[in-house]
């Protein structure tokens, strides 16, 4: 039935004309997406929502946006990223610093002719009203917990005095975390922030997209060609991958390690920048019902996990395997210590034996969205059946997971926990070294580990505190309930035609001092 | 046909107040608590007590209900728990680039679909019409997120032509924008079309063996007036019932293809919400994917209407 002239022949001839038409079609969109290449953006691909722009939340999706807007007093950078080499501490906003004998006081001298983005004064009283702001429990939101030790603050002069509750070592350590904002942006710093940083805020559409432009004013010289620094958000990692290799991105941060791969044969740098979070096995001895209430089970899991073949397999052989909870860059890591929990499954079973118990079993839980935790769970299984123990593994929506492992209903959890990163002179506390059972502070907790803490925290000669602090951790590692695995990482690239980045301590990814051909 | 359109209206209502009530209690189905989760791990007893307060979750749930629907009828949706943004605002700033993809998509999916359905309706045996009924096939069965993957690592990786992911406002820049929107719309539109293209083929093909294209031919009608006018017109209903139900379809697609091409638009503001456990946003979104949906089902049921003049005037249905 002939309803229509539409022929194979005329099918063909259009298909001809459109395939004809690709070639300067392909042209001229080529040449659209050159015209849309700017040396003077920086586009940094994201792929953890910004929760907040209040510089007083201590977050890692945010840290790089902090740096960005605003300027710490005192900074430590990471010399080399991969060791994890700290360099010592420089001056930024403050011009110098004093620190009394007994660790009780810190003086800041503010630096002069900084201005805010808003043009006002970067003055002594300015400062200090920040810092008063961030120390308040109810205005400083995370950064309150991390300046706990300063108990207040005052202004002589042009110096901003700190003094501490008791002697603090840490304190000044912790300082580095703290970034100075302008006190006429209190009221709105979560959406509209004003810093004294090399970029000042434009735009903010939360989930889209975060725009800063270079601040003309700022106080120091910065040999970068970026006038514009653009966070686009990403909710898929794959779409942030094929953006980065279609040149949409110059920077990628906090991807997937298995993406590691594929930048780098798009010409791109990547390495994982190390996070403050270790791979835990986490244990709860206080079950009745649980063989890991046993000492022996315990000890013999802790040598019964391949972390090799976890760093291998889960995190590409980018994050170094731990068995003490500390990292091998840090001044306090014994290799002698660490050896004894190697992956050594005829000791293991010997442990196993002492127990006495009879076929030993555990309940391992991990979290319904943690691919990682789940690919660990299962070679720690494997694992674990060589020496005659069972792991029942089961997935678990991940908030029950965290109130169950807060309130101690669980045996074992595999999962990443936060941890301080324990540098020379900081040592932080891990949230994960508690009981089982609150209050989860204060010195009844823990006596044996807290003790230790602050005894350590208190000495000041460098040589004796590494010491002090080394038997903290053997401390923690002998009573608690938490096996490290291995420290975590996010995926970071640059592409090949930027340079500068640096890392920062305490706050990571430093975007300021990039430049882009 | 203003009785007809006042009766779909008034069974529209109920639906969607039903809905609201199903969306209001499946937030308390979903594990966690919201004060809990916005304060995080190291918030005091006194801290969780002060916000749930302040969120009404204290209230007994026929409360809660109520005041949301109070406040929803005010055009108060609430502000977004994570960063205090007025949800409306929210919504409002993401709304026009869904609106623009599902747009884009259909007019896709309505040119490639209707195309398609005429060729291999017009000729069913052809190699063409199985080459047609092959593409369908697949195109249904190939997941969305998969086909915008493969498409931006050709399109965008691969070939350079165009942007692998974001958004470049119209008002901004014109070119831009369309060639942000140009992938996320074929992901979207590819399966809207195969639906559509089916179902018209097989309408096709069954109105032309009816007698009133015998009588047309018979009387000497040039083909193609047989076909736009007498045979689409017969074919196009069960189309449009696809592309109703295909609508449903679409608004789960704006999702995933928001997220994979990193659009800002509500799919990709429903999915930082959902993780985020950001409950108003997840509530205020939802309940406007259902008020389309709704609203489409009922834009379909008048364009029965205006098509087919026996369902307007209720007589199938006797």
């Amino acid at each position: 039935m002939a309803v229509s002239t539409l022929t194979r022949r005329n099918f063909l001839a259009a298909g001809t004309t459109i395939l004809g038409a690709g070639a300067p079609l392909s042209a001229f969109l080529r040449s659209a997406a050159a015209r849309a290449a700017d040396t003077q953006t920086l586009t940094v691909g994201t792929n953890i929502p910004f929760t907040t722009l209040d510089p007083n939340t201590i977050n890692t999706s945010v840290f790089p946006f902090r740096n960005a807007v605003f300027d710490p007093l005192i900074d430590i950078l990471v010399t080399d990223i991969a060791k994890y080499q700290l360099g010592d501490i420089q001056t930024e906003l403050a011009s110098g610093y004093t620190v009394n004998k007994d660790f009780t006081e810190i003086r800041m001298r503010i630096r002069d002719g900084v201005k805010f983005h808003d043009g006002s004064a970067m003055t002594p009283d300015a400062v200090a009203a920040a810092l008063k702001y961030a120390i308040d429990p109810k205005t400083g939101g995370t950064m309150a917990g991390s300046l706990a030790d300063i108990a207040s603050v005052a202004v002589d002069g042009n110096e901003v005095v700190m003094k501490t509750s008791a002697p603090s070592v840490d304190a000044l350590y912790r300082l580095t975390l703290f970034r100075v904002q302008a006190p006429s942006g209190f009221a709105h710093n979560a959406n509209t922030p004003i810093g004294t940083g090399p970029f000042k805020f434009v735009e903010y559409e939360p989930g889209d997209h975060l725009t800063l432009e270079r601040f003309p004013g700022y106080w120091k010289q910065i040999p970068s060609n970026i006038k514009t620094l653009t966070f686009r958000f990403f909710t898929d990692p794959e779409a942030m991958l094929n953006s980065a290799l279609s040149g949409e991105l110059d920077i990628l941060q906090f991807g997937l390690l298995k993406d590691a791969g594929a930048l780098k044969s798009g010409g791109w740098t990547a390495y994982a920048a190390p996070i403050a979070d270790y791979e835990m096995l986490v244990l709860n001895y206080t079950d009745p019902k649980s063989a890991l209430g046993n000492e022996n089970i315990r000890q013999a899991i802790a040598r019964a996990i391949d972390r090799k073949a976890i760093v291998k397999n889960v995190y590409y052989d980018l994050v170094q395997p731990i068995t003490i909870p500390m990292s091998p860059s840090s001044p306090t890591y014994d290799p002698a210590i660490a050896a004894e929990w190697d992956f050594n499954l005829t000791a293991a079973a010997e442990f196993v034996k002492k127990s006495g118990i009879a076929n030993p079993s555990f309940n391992l839980r991990t979290g319904t969205n943690d691919p990682d935790g789940q690919k660990i769970a299962q070679i720690v299984k494997g694992d674990l059946a060589k020496i005659g123990v069972t792991a029942n593994i089961a997935l678990v929506d991940p908030t029950t997971l965290v109130n169950d492992a807060v309130i101690g209903n669980f045996q074992a959890n595999v999962y990443a926990c936060s941890i301080g990163v324990p540098e020379v002179q900081d040592f932080e506390d891990c949230s994960v070294y508690r009981p089982n059972k609150g209050p989860f502070s204060g010195d009844k907790t823990f006596p044996n580990y807290k003790q230790a803490y602050y005894a350590a925290a208190a000495v000041v000669d460098p040589p004796a505190r590494i010491a002090a602090f080394k038997h903290v951790f053997e401390i923690l590692h002998q009573d608690a309930w938490a096996i490290p695995i291995c420290m975590r990482g996010l995926l970071c690239g640059q592409s090949k035609q930027t340079s500068g980045v640096v890392y920062d301590a305490k706050t990571h990814l430093v975007y300021q001092g990039i430049v882009k051909s | 046909m203003w009785a007809f359109i006042g009766r779909r209206i008034l069974v529209a209502v109920p639906v969607l107040f039903g809905a609201s009530i199903a969306l209001f209690l499946l937030l308390y189905v979903l594990p966690g608590d919201p004060a809990a989760f916005v304060l995080g791990d190291s918030a005091t007893p006194i801290q969780l007590a002060t916000l749930r307060h302040t969120l009404r979750l204290d209230q007994p749930i026929p409360l809660q209900y109520l005041y949301w629907l109070g406040s929803l009828l005010r055009g108060d949706l609430g502000d977004s728990l994570v960063n205090g943004y007025p949800v409306a605002r929210l919504i409002a700033q993401r709304l026009p680039v869904a609106l623009q993809l599902t747009a884009g998509s259909l007019v896709i999916g309505c040119t490639l679909g209707g195309a398609a359905g005429m060729i291999a309706g017009i000729r069913p045996d052809s190699r063409l019409a199985r080459l047609i009924d092959f593409l369908n096939a697949t195109a249904i069965a190939v997941p969305v997120f998969w086909l915008g993957l493969l498409l931006q690592i050709l399109f965008a990786v691969k070939l350079g032509w165009l942007p692998a992911g974001g958004y470049v406002a119209f008002t901004t820049d014109p070119v831009r924008c369309i060639r942000s929107l140009v992938l996320p719309c074929v992901t979207l539109g590819i399966g809207t079309a195969a639906v559509l293209a089916r179902f018209l083929a097989n309408g096709i093909a069954e109105s032309l063996h009816h007698d009133f294209v015998l009588t047309a031919r018979a009387k000497g009608l040039p083909p193609r007036r047989i076909l736009l006018k007498h045979v689409l017109r017969n074919a196009v209903i069960p189309a449009i019932t696809a592309l109703g139900i295909q609508f449903g379809r679409l608004i789960g697609g704006v999702v995933l293809t928001e997220a994979v091409f990193n659009l800002p638009g509500l799919g990709t503001l429903l999915w930082t919400a959902l993780v985020q456990r950001d409950y108003f946003v997840i509530q205020a979104v939802t309940l406007l994917a259902v008020a389309a949906f709704i609203l489409v089902n009922l834009a379909t049921d008048i364009a029965y209407g205006v098509i087919d003049p026996r369902i307007r005037a209720g007589r199938l249905s006797r």
